[in-house]
């Protein structure tokens, strides 16, 4: 199957990311509509708004939304470098302008789940889960932030063989 | 410091032009270009062995080094 170019693989993965941004949106847009929503439920219950009390699952969403932005931006880091590949631009120097973001985008992924992961241990010892489900928590968050944090360094490093890459390429191209 | 390529130089002493040089040893005028416009990042021997052969010279005579 043809990798690159028109009708190509690529081409298939440019369609399928687009179709992906616009369901994060969706799902962006649906989540921050719950989250405004409890908020201004909880702000009518309570006109005081130091009363506002902080639930698990307000935070989690509050998460959500901020890393579902995250993931929005990678996406379209994505769609950029897969359209470039479409078009047979394999050497186009954006592209590692686009791998420089994503790799920013997901460590900063990795530390929102890192903030989150210390407030849930500040959290928990005030709301009502037991130890099995905290601790099962807390790992799944920590496998997202070491998840996110190895793929981030992974795009790093291989930003940095695709710019090495592209200058062999210009001296190859420059060599007459 | 840098290499510098005096291939006009030559090429007005022997006056011979961009299009009827490029033709003789086998690369393109953008090619051609390139090398006189000091952009180029490297040459072949073959390329430099043509040059010195179509304008009787020697490779110190198109190549320079500046300090």
């Amino acid at each position: 199957m043809k990798i690159l170019g028109q009708k190509s693989l690529s081409s298939k993965i440019y369609v399928v990311l687009q179709i992906l941004f616009v369901i994060i949106v969706l799902v962006d847009i649906s989540v921050f509509g719950f989250l405004a929503l409890t908020i201004l439920g909880q702000i009518s219950k309570n006109i005081i708004m130091e009363n506002i009390e902080i639930d698990p699952i307000t935070i989690a969403i509050t998460t959500f939304l901020i890393t579902g932005l995250i993931a929005l931006y990678i996406i379209g880091n994505f769609i950029q470098i897969f359209e470039n590949l479409k078009n047979s631009k394999l050497f186009d120097k954006n592209n590692s302008k686009y791998l420089k973001n994503i790799s920013r985008s997901s460590i900063a992924i990795s530390i929102v789940y890192c903030i989150l992961l210390i407030s849930l241990e500040l959290l928990f010892k005030v709301w009502y889960f037991g130890i099995p489900e905290s601790v099962l928590i807390k790992l799944l968050v920590l496998v997202f932030v070491i998840a996110f944090l190895t793929f981030g360094i992974g795009i790093k490093i291989l930003n940095e063989i695709y710019k090495r890459a592209i200058e062999y390429k210009e001296e190859s191209d420059l060599t007459i | 410091m840098a290499i510098i390529v005096n291939l006009d130089v030559i090429m007005a002493k022997r006056k011979i032009s961009s299009q009827e040089l490029a033709e003789k040893i086998g690369i393109t005028k953008a090619n051609l270009s390139i090398l006189k416009t000091n952009k180029g990042k490297a040459i072949r021997f073959s390329t430099l062995e043509k040059i010195c052969e179509v304008l009787e010279c020697e490779p110190g005579d198109i190549l320079e080094y500046k300090k």
